[in-house]
């Protein structure tokens, strides 16, 4: 910390260093280092103060700004350009760049080299506010917005993970606020709203969270956006997580099948049901047409019948008989040759029983 | 020889400005001693003026600071463990007495940093062990009554979050012992960075976590076959409904059928029913007498009259 501060300017070094220069450039200058001596020192007086004002020229890019300290007070802001100010140890100059967005990495570190990622897990695993435990990676983009409060307001340890060096808020500080911020969030969530619903809100709170923080260090921060790169269940129980998934998409399944089987076995239904009424009505439509049919037959031979009834109904009994008889084993009885003896009685075994009175 | 005069005399000058001049930078505080005592003290940034050689200049710095405070366990009401991981900004106050309170209680930066630890810990322990387990995470855990569960932010009596309230509370009481002790310093705030299991129980948690995705899951198959039987249960409903709709439509098409064609049929024989029966009867004979049958007639019927002679069997 303390210790590690830029080395304080040692007036007795330079004080033999130039009396050496001197010494040096004296037995050379013209005159033999005696005669012209006053004027030799008051050249290189000017020479070497000359060369001290110039070495105060310095040069802010275009995504930088500087600040300025007069025997470490501070001065001004500085923009883009070519500027002077008084070298050290006068003056001091610190640039920082300050419209360029950075990034700094939560439960991982991107290998720049090799595009893959490190997770960090004692970062990565928090709990939620169901006492359950999430695996979240972040990342926060940020902005210098106040060199002045961002040089001189807050003092960090740096951050060697990214290269940030000591004095600069956004190494630990920033990193401390933002796990700090985003436990908060995480804890007032339930895992499943923070594995699938809330995103969007975890990343609003939590900005609005860490900017409050790093406000009220003073840092000079301000942060442009938090965005939560992958939210998962640790490792150690995603098989349980996944089944869960698995078991939501197989009630999805099961859903499509019920609903497969309506579509299938009611259109059939229907159609077995037309079936059915279609039959019965070809059934009533012919039984009418058959029974119409037929009346008008049996009307047809009424007329005919009523103009010679007892003639016709002579012929029709006898072509019936004509018809029927020939296949039928007939017996006749003659009724006169005696009563009170049976006649005759047929006993063979194969004749039906049919007796006919007088027909 | 009046070269090196001149050049002794710079150099003794230029010594004494160095000894008489320094500076204060943006970022510091600074303690002038003299004999080791403290003489004054200077929070304006720039060039200032002491006593050359007898007095000298010790920088403390003016930003926020930050303590880390090593992870511990912490137990909450009901002995339920945390391992909580805080950190601590404070500021050395850029007065005269808060610069003297400094420098003669803690003395520099570095060794503030154990006794300023143990005073957080200390008001850590005593807050967190007032509460619950849930309050130090900040969530809210309702049972709803369909048994889910939703976690909302727990709220504290100011209107912040738990976790903010137990922050501010713990900055008070930590404030509170500083000044008691007189440290010269301003407590910026007290933060818990993480509150995690601990490892001891890490894996119960995992159980548990397991154990609850299970009853998900199960829930999850159970409504997807719970689903499948009511549409199915209905749709067999509605078909055999379809059928039996069927049949009572076929069978009254049928009936009535029947009826027109019984209707129409009587309305036609009964011009002349004896006819009809007449007719019927021979169908009928046709019918039941096939070829296996005997008939037994009497020679009188009046089929056979003829053949007892020309003019039939008259009496």
């Amino acid at each position: 910390m303390y210790g590690e501060r830029r080395p304080e300017f040692d007036p007795n070094q330079v004080l033999n260093n130039f009396s050496a220069a001197w010494k040096q450039f004296a037995s050379k200058l013209p005159g033999g280092g005696s005669g012209g001596a006053s004027i030799g020192i008051i050249l290189i007086a000017i020479v070497a103060g000359g060369l001290w004002l110039a070495s105060g020229i310095y040069q802010v890019a275009p995504n930088e700004q500087a600040t300025t300290q007069l025997f470490g007070k501070f001065q001004t802001v500085t923009e883009p350009g070519l500027r002077w100010f008084w070298p050290a140890p006068v003056g001091k100059v610190q640039k920082e760049s300050t419209s360029e967005n950075k990034t700094m990495e939560l439960g991982f570190r991107s290998e720049t080299t090799s595009g893959t990622s490190v997770s960090r897990l004692g970062e990565a695993l928090m709990i939620t506010g169901d006492l359950n435990i999430v695996d979240i990676r972040l990342a926060v983009q940020y902005k210098i917005t106040d060199i002045k409060s961002f040089l001189f307001s807050v003092d960090d340890p740096g951050d060697p993970d990214r290269g940030n060096r000591e004095g600069k808020p956004d190494g630990r500080t920033l990193r401390d606020a933002t796990e700090s911020a985003i436990r908060q969030v995480i804890g007032q969530r339930s895992i499943d709203d923070v594995l699938t619903g809330e995103k969007e809100q975890v990343q609003i709170d939590t900005q609005l969270l860490l900017q409050t923080v790093l406000d009220s260090y003073g840092t000079g921060i301000s942060i442009q956006s938090v965005q939560l790169q992958e939210v998962f269940a640790p490792e150690e129980v995603r098989p349980a997580f996944d089944d869960v998934v698995a078991a939501r998409q197989e009630r999805e399944t099961r859903v499509n099948q019920g609903e497969a089987y309506k579509q299938d076995r009611v259109p059939r239904a229907k159609g077995a049901a037309q079936t059915t009424i279609q039959a019965a009505e070809a059934f009533k439509t012919a039984r009418v047409a058959r029974a119409q049919g037929e009346a008008d037959q049996f009307t047809a031979i009424l007329t005919e019948y009523n103009k010679s009834k007892e003639v016709t109904r002579q012929r029709l009994f006898l072509e019936a008989m004509e018809d029927i008889l020939p296949g039928v084993k007939l017996i006749l009885i003659d009724e006169t040759a005696g009563s009170g003896v049976l006649p005759f009685l047929p006993l063979t075994d194969n004749v039906p029983a049919v007796i006919g009175g007088g027909a | 020889m009046i070269r090196n005069l001149l050049l002794v005399v710079i150099a003794i000058g230029a010594l004494f400005a160095w000894q008489a001049l320094y500076k204060v930078d943006q970022t510091e505080l600074v303690l002038v001693t003299q004999f080791g005592s403290i003489e004054s003290t200077e929070i304006e940034p720039g060039l200032h003026f002491k006593t050359p050689f007898v007095q000298q200049v010790t920088r403390l710095d003016k930003r926020i600071l930050r303590v880390d405070v090593q992870p511990s366990l912490f137990p909450d009401n009901e002995s339920r463990i945390l391992n909580i991981d805080a950190y601590v900004r404070y500021q050395i106050r850029a007065s005269d007495k808060g610069i003297r309170d400094f420098r003669e209680s803690l003395i520099t930066e570095t060794s503030a940093q154990g006794a300023i630890s143990q005073i957080v810990v200390a008001a850590l322990r005593e807050e967190v062990g007032g509460r619950d387990r849930e309050e130090i995470i900040g969530g809210q855990i309702i049972l709803n009554a369909d048994g889910t569960r939703t976690v909302t932010a727990m709220i504290a009596s100011d209107g912040t979050s738990v976790r903010e309230e137990l922050t501010k509370l713990v900055t008070a009481a930590v404030q509170k012992r500083v000044d008691e002790q007189g440290f010269g310093i301003e407590i910026i705030d007290v933060r818990i960075k993480r509150a995690d299991f601990p490892d001891t129980i890490v894996q119960s948690v995992y159980d548990l976590m397991r154990s609850e995705r299970r009853i998900q899951a199960d829930r999850l198959r159970a409504e997807g076959e719970e689903q499948f039987l009511t549409v199915t249960a209905d749709v067999d409903r509605q078909v055999e409904q379809i059928a039996a709709e069927a049949d009572e439509t076929s069978n009254r098409l049928r009936g009535a059928g029947e009826a027109q064609a019984i209707s129409i049929l009587a309305k036609a024989l009964e011009e002349d029913s004896d006819l009809f029966a007449f007719r019927r009867s021979l169908e009928a004979y046709a019918t039941i007498l096939g070829g296996e049958s005997t008939l037994v007639l009497s020679a009188n019927s009046p089929l056979f009259q003829f053949l007892q002679g020309p003019s039939g069997a008259g009496e």
